[in-house]
This record gives structure tokens, C-alpha cells and sequence, in this order.
């Protein structure tokens, strides 16, 4: 298999206080001379826009914004976005808001670099293995993050209403800019989906059965000491703007961690149960992987010591003398979960998400018939006990 | 939520991701065409710069400008004072180098020269504001040796003749472009010598990396920031099992686990970037320039100034990496208050195994007080650098260095 190269410089972070103006400096340094903003409409609407606009209208010049798109998106904003950038000569792009912007514009990126005007067209051409063009593209992540910004996947919806996923390293991130002043109040469901979402990454990353290397292990291990240190103090002082920075910044790490080594069934099986259903992507990640926890036997050359040196003194892990290493796993999970329920309610299981029998037996049969049914006794294992 | 910033622009590939074989490609895509291809004596002799001229010229459209030979690796000044020449008079556009420590730095700086029009190297000494880029230069790392982790950070060191010290430049374009770890060339490189040293600076920059409290350099700027734990996090990742991975490479010499590890410094390297110069790093250097030895030599040294300087201020932070270092169940056996002792005495032990086990034994380093009275002077010449947790004092520092 030919291995895809993206010649660009590795993800930058920059995060806290200044990391708005600081994007700008390190943006001006790689020569962005005309920058295209893309932007989701809730970022218009609570002023995130303008409070980004502020910040790098000294440094840089803002030629271009596209600010229409949703909560999904559409391929039609993919080609739209396009069209602005081109008409208005731009260089660069920056993305603030969430997952559908951020899809957005990676999807801008990967066309640049084909030389292809629709996204229709990119999914049917073929695309060259290494990158011709570079076009530097900056996230401003706003509210509790995604994760989505590091990821070099993207996912977004045709008119007809065929969603599809492009994984590309071509997508990659240049600059993400974590700064307070964009982490907003939310509801405190939005904070436990984001949090457990979080940490559900992290945990997945360190368990993958293939080689972790040290930069996975170091988000993924910040991560989780993040969340744990500050998801109860963060659902309990919602208006405290450091606690909401820490978990979204925790958020952004899990999503590095996950998404350079991601767990491609369960990855298949929520994008399958989201496609069928209008349920929040985060919301059935975390019950999968809680499943996946309980489920899936840890195989014995799995080194959880390893991991448990890794982490280090946890008030949640507990380690018992002759318990195995996926019962440790398992406990910690559930110590941690019992503890969160004390202070909200979070959804366990599909029952409690709204996702019915009916749908998971329609979930199979679109994962025996898609893929083969590569991923189907394993979604048979994970989904029985539901439907 | 104050502002920090980790990890630079540098890519590390493996040979999962293409190693070696990648060169061309690589190469092709920074937009380079005519390469100067650097290394020293001894790989040449080995036949590794060879290989990798093979693999840049494995495709069209790339030549290989030049291939410089580093002979006296000692004379910072006339080594980059050559390069640079060869460099510019063969009209090369990219640059790959293959080896460890200085040669890296010399080509690092070289390209900063390039890359920023500034030929005076003198001028980024203590001053990481000036020069940006102007004319893009393509480097591309290959360690013959891992640990050092100059393959894939922003910082290089210079010799200065006249002031007759070590001088620490500090600059955004010295992070290469790409890094490429290939076990092969690190196994047939490394001697055992090689790989003690390797596995003690790993260690030395990890705890350095552990007590760090602040950054002493971002980039063209941003002058100083605070860090984040992220530092913190790289140093107890790559803490974690050091101790068996390391007895493990003499064992085994499996490629696989030499990339692996290499892999992991090199992470740790790209992860504290930004956080300036270690106690365990400036020591080191100050005894390298006092004692004209290389630099990895003086790391037994430093490590164990370094942990005994630091005791009673990192009591805190030495018992958490107890727990990285010897693991949960060792860990769980000493008593609460005796475990940053407990780390200290580990290290020392561990550093100390390895040197009488597979080092070779004649390097026994000793310090008079006019040595340490002079490895002072020069750790003092900078000292706003030091990204230390105990203020920088003399007296307890000569005390301690035994």
C-alpha cells in the first residue's frame, strides 16, 4: 500500500489566554496574506465571529467569511465555501465553531488541493498521494471542542441525503487555537456528553491493540486527568470560564489521541447508529464504548500495568491484588461513572438515548451488507443485549 | 488557562510511514530538487550515506548537489563555516543530514542562516526575535544515534571561541521539516556505550522535562510563556517502563524496539521543545566545555547534581514519577514520605547499573574545585535561562557535584 504524504508542518497547539492573538502571529509568519473565515451560525449568533475578527484584523487580512453553515454539513456548503475562496483570491482559512464548520473547511482544503471544484466530483475522481497545494488552515474551536479539530477525517451530507466519510491526510490541521474567552456557558447535558466523550476517546486510544506511539499516550493520558480533575467542579460551577476551558481542552487532547489511532468498528458502528437515527454522535460513542469496556475481553499479553504506571495515582483506579487487567479497566470505568451519576444524569444505555431495538437490527443489517460484514460480530456482541 | 504552546512543526516518520525509502518523496514535496546530503566519517565508511543518496535519488527530478563529509566535529565555527560554502557554491535547494549531536546542530544553524539571510551567527545568541524566514530551506533528520533529540527540536548548540562556552540559540526554524527514525541505522550504529548514553540523556531531559516551570522561548514573538502540564505529561510518558525497555535493547538489538525507542525520545524532544534549558542539560554542557569531553559523557554527572540540587523543592513531583519509573507495585512498597528520596536513589542506581553493565567503564570523570568553580561560572553566564525550580546558587550547586 503507498503510504499518503501531507508535506505541511505538524498540528500546532496553541492554547489559554492569547491563543486567539497568538494564532494570528503564527499565521502571518506562514505568509497568510488573505484569510477566508468559515464559521457555523451559532458562532455568528453568540459572537464568537466577532470576537475572532477583533483579535486578527491586526494582523491579518480578512478578505473572505462563509458563516451559513449548520449543524451539519452539507456538501453544497462545501462547494459554496469553495467558490468564496477562489473569487476572492484568499490563502488561508480559518475555521470557528464546531464539527460541521471545521468539516467545512477541511473539505475546502481537500479540493484546493485536487483542483476540483464540487464535492460531488472529489468523491468520484481519483486523488494524487501527496499534496500539491498547501493552504493553511487554522481552528478556533469554540464551546466545549469536538475533538473533531485534529482528526484527518471528515464527514458531510449530499442534498440526496447520502452522507459520506473521506479520511485524508490531506485534511490535516495546521493551527488549533484554544482560548477561554470562546469556551461559552452550556447546558450541563452538553457538558457530560462532552466529557464523557472525552474521556471515552482517551480510554479507547490507550486500549487499541496496535502500536501506541508516545505522543498518543501523552494526549490521551492528559486527557483523562484533565476530565477527571475537572468534570464534577465544571458541572458544578458552569459559570467558572477555567473549568469549561479545561474540558474543552481536555476534549481537544482526547480527540489528537483518538483520532491518530482510532478504533475503526466502533468508529463504522456510531457513524451507522447516527446515520439511522437523529441521536447525538457523542452521546452513542460514549454508551458503545461503555459496552466495549464490559464486552470485550482484554487479551492476555494486553500490558495494563503498563497503562496503570501510565496514569499513575487515580482516585478512580483501583487496584486489587489478583484482579485481572480488564477487570481493573472495567472497575475504574464504573467507579468513575457511579461517581458522575451522583451529580447528573447521564444516558447508559441506548434505552435511555432514545434508540430503539428496531433501529440496532437495521444498524446490522446495514453493516452486514455494507462492509462485507467485516464489523458485524462485532456490533452482533456490542448491540444483543439492546435490541 | 494561561497560554502555553506544545509541540512543534516537526513530522517524525517511522519506518510504518515510509522511512528512509520516503527520502525522494519527501524531498519532492518540501519542493527541494538539489540536495546536500551531510554526515561524518564513520557512516560513510559503513555505507549509510550511500544508502541514503540511493534513496533521495530513488525517482526523478532530484539531484544530490553535494555530499559533505564532517571532519572535525569539534570546530564549531569551521564546520559551519564550510557547509555554508558548500551549501551555497553547489546551489542546493534541501537539505538531508544523517548523524547525532553537533553535526545536527551545525546543520540546523546553517540552515537558520540560510533560511533567515543572516550569515553572523553570533546575532541569535539570547535573541530568538530576529530573522524570519526568507528563502525556504528543506532539512530533513535521520539519527544514527536516539536521545540527544536535536533531530527534531528548535534548539541548537554553537561553541563560541572567543567567550569559550557553549551558547544556546533558540529559534522556531531550527525545527526540521521532517525526521526520519530507521532502526536499522540506529542498531548497526550504536555501540552499547552509544545506547548507555542515549537511554541517560533520554532520562536526563525527561526529569528536566518533569520539574520544568516555565518556558524560556515559543518563537518569533512570543518571548516568555508559562508552561502546562502538557511538559510535564511527555517527561512521565516516556518515564514509563524506561527501565525494562532500556535493559531490553542490549538484549535483544532488535531493530523494531531501537526505532521504538528512538521513537518515543524523539517524541519527548518535539513535546518539550519550548521549555528551554534543564538543570541536568546546562550542567551537562557546562561540564562538556570545562572538561573537553563530549556532552553525554557529563550527563552521570548532572543527573546527580541535578537530583540532589533539586530534592527538597521537587519532593512532590520526583514521588509522582517514582510511580512512571519503577511502576505501581515497587512503588506502592516505600513509605509515603521516602518516595522522592526513594526516585532520587532509583535513578542513581539505575544510572549507575547501566554504566558499570555496558558502558565502557573509562570515563570516570573527576571534578577538582577549580572544575567546579568554573562549570559554575559558565552555568552562571546565562542563568535567566535555566528552567529550573530552585533558584540558580552557586555554593549548593558546588556542594552537590561530586
Amino acid at each position: 500500500m503507498s503510504v499518503r504524504f501531507n508535506f505541511e508542518s505538524d498540528i500546532r497547539f496553541l492554547t489559554g489566554r492569547g491563543a486567539l492573538r497568538n494564532a494570528a502571529i503564527v499565521m502571518d509568519n506562514m505568509g497568510c496574506r488573505r484569510v477566508m473565515i468559515i464559521c457555523d451560525e451559532s458562532s455568528v449568533r453568540y459572537r464568537y465571529l466577532n470576537k475572532t475578527l477583533r483579535c486578527f484584523k491586526r494582523n491579518l487580512n480578512v478578505v473572505a467569511q462563509y458563516r451559513r453553515v449548520g449543524n451539519i454539513a452539507y456538501a453544497e456548503d462545501c462547494d459554496r465555501a469553495l467558490r468564496a475562496y477562489k473569487e476572492k483570491d484568499c490563502d488561508s482559512i480559518i475555521v470557528v465553531g464546531q464539527k460541521s464548520a471545521i468539516n467545512v473547511a477541511k473539505a475546502v482544503k481537500i479540493m484546493l488541493k485536487d483542483d476540483v471544484s464540487y464535492m460531488s466530483n472529489y468523491i468520484q475522481l481519483p486523488v494524487g498521494d501527496a499534496s500539491t497545494r498547501f493552504v493553511p488552515l487554522t481552528v478556533i474551536p469554540t464551546l466545549m471542542s469536538s475533538g473533531e479539530e485534529a482528526s484527518n477525517s471528515l464527514r458531510f451530507v449530499f442534498e440526496s441525503g447520502e452522507k459520506i466519510k473521506i479520511d485524508t491526510p490531506f485534511a490535516q490541521t495546521n493551527v488549533i487555537a484554544l482560548d477561554p474567552s470562546m469556551c461559552g456557558i452550556q447546558s450541563a447535558s452538553e457538558i457530560v456528553s462532552a466529557g464523557l466523550y472525552a474521556l471515552a476517546m482517551a480510554i479507547t486510544s490507550l486500549l487499541s491493540t496496535k502500536y501506541i506511539d508516545s505522543m498518543t499516550k501523552v494526549y490521551a493520558l492528559d486527557s483523562i486527568t484533565t476530565v477527571t480533575d475537572n468534570f464534577k467542579r465544571c458541572l458544578l460551577n458552569r459559570g467558572n470560564r477555567r473549568y469549561r476551558f479545561n474540558m474543552a481542552f481536555a476534549t481537544m487532547l482526547a480527540g489528537c489521541a483518538y483520532w491518530s489511532n482510532p478504533n475503526e468498528k466502533l468508529s463504522s458502528i456510531c457513524d451507522a447508529i447516527c446515520d439511522l437515527s437523529a441521536a447525538d454522535y457523542r452521546e452513542v460513542f460514549n454508551i458503545l464504548f461503555l459496552k466495549v469496556v464490559e464486552k470485550t475481553k482484554v487479551r492476555s499479553d494486553f500490558d495494563v500495568y503498563s497503562i496503570i504506571n501510565l496514569i499513575g495515582k487515580n482516585q478512580f483506579v483501583e487496584i486489587k491484588e489478583g484482579s485481572s487487567g480488564g477487570q481493573i479497566i472495567k472497575d475504574s470505568v464504573r467507579n468513575y461513572y457511579t461517581e458522575l451519576q451522583k451529580h447528573v444524569k447521564c444516558p447508559m444505555s441506548f434505552k435511555d438515548a432514545g434508540i430503539g431495538g428496531d433501529l440496532l437490527r437495521e444498524v446490522l443489517k446495514k453493516l452486514l451488507e455494507e462492509k462485507d460484514g467485516v464489523d458485524y460480530d462485532f456490533a452482533l456482541e456490542l448491540l444483543k443485549e439492546d435490541m | 488557562m494561561r497560554y502555553s504552546e506544545f509541540s512543534n512543526g516537526t513530522k517524525i516518520i517511522d519506518k510504518d510511514r515510509g522511512g528512509i525509502g520516503s527520502l525522494n518523496k519527501i524531498l519532492r514535496g518540501l519542493g527541494a530538487s538539489r540536495i546536500m546530503i551531510i554526515g561524518d566519517k564513520f557512516l560513510l565508511s559503513e555505507g549509510y550515506l550511500d544508502r541514503i543518496k540511493e534513496r533521495v535519488l530513488d525517482g526523478d527530478k532530484l539531484t544530490v548537489g553535494a555530499v559533505y563529509i564532517c571532519e572535525d566535529i569539534q570546530d564549531s565555527a569551521g564546520a559551519l563555516r564550510d557547509m555554508y560554502f558548500v551549501y551555497m557554491s553547489n546551489n542546493c535547494d534541501g537539505i538531508v543530514v544523517c548523524g547525532s549531536g553537533k553535526l545536527i546542530d551545525y546543520v540546523k544553524i546553517m540552515r537558520l542562516s540560510v533560511s533567515a539571510q543572516v550569515k553572523d551567527v553570533k546575532k541569535f545568541f539570547n535573541n530568538s526575535d530576529i530573522g524570519r524566514k526568507v528563502v525556504d530551506v528543506p532539512l530533513v533528520t535521520v539519527p544514527c544515534r536516539f536521545g540527544l533529540g536535536n533531530e527534531c527540536n528548535a534548539m541548537a548548540v554553537f561553541y563560541d571561541s572567543d567567550k569559550k562556552l557553549s551558547r544556546n540559540i533558540f529559534h522556531e526554524l531550527l525545527s526540521p521539516d521532517y525526521c526520519i527514525i530507521d532502526g536499522e541505522i540506529l542498531a548497526g550504529n550504536m555501540s552499547d556505550n552509544e545506547v548507555v548514553y542515549g537511554i541517560l540523556n533520554t532520562l536526563g531531559r525527561a526529569i528536566d522535562g518533569l520539574i520544568a516551570i516555565k518556558r524560556a522561548r515559543v518563537g518569533i514573538n512570543i518571548k516568555k510563556v508559562d508552561i502546562h502540564n502538557v511538559g510535564e505529561v511527555f517527561s512521565r510518558v516516556v518515564m514509563t517502563d524506561l527501565r525494562d525497555k532500556s535493559l531490553d535493547l542490549f538484549e535483544s538489538r532488535d531493530e523494531k524496539k531501537f526505532a521504538r525507542y528512538a521513537l518515543d525520545s524523539a517524541y519527548l524532544a518535539k513535546g518539550l521543545d519550548c521549555n528551554g534549558m534543564g538543570m541536568i542539560y546546562s550542567t551537562a554542557l557546562a561540564i562538556s566545555d570545562v572538561k573537553k569531553i563530549g556532552y553525554s559523557q557529563s550527563l552521570p554527572i548532572a543527573i546527580r547534581t541535578s537530583l540532589d540540587y533539586n530534592l527538597r523543592y521537587c519532593g512532590e513531583k520526583y514521588s509522582q514519577a517514582l510511580w512512571a519509573f519503577v511502576g505501581w507495585e515497587e512503588y506502592s512498597q516505600y513509605p509515603s514520605g521516602a518516595r522522592s528520596k526513594a526516585f532520587v536513589d532509583c535513578v542513581k542506581s539505575f544510572a549507575d547499573n547501566l554504566l558499570n553493565k555496558y558502558g565502557d567503564g573509562e570515563n570516570q570523570i573527576k571534578l577538582n574545585d577549580d572544575d567546579r568553580q568554573e562549570i559554575v561560572n559558565k552555568m552562571a553566564y546565562n542563568p535567566h535561562m535555566l528552567n529550573n525550580p530552585r533558584y540558580f546558587d552557586p555554593l549548593a550547586i558546588k556542594a552537590v557535584m561530586r
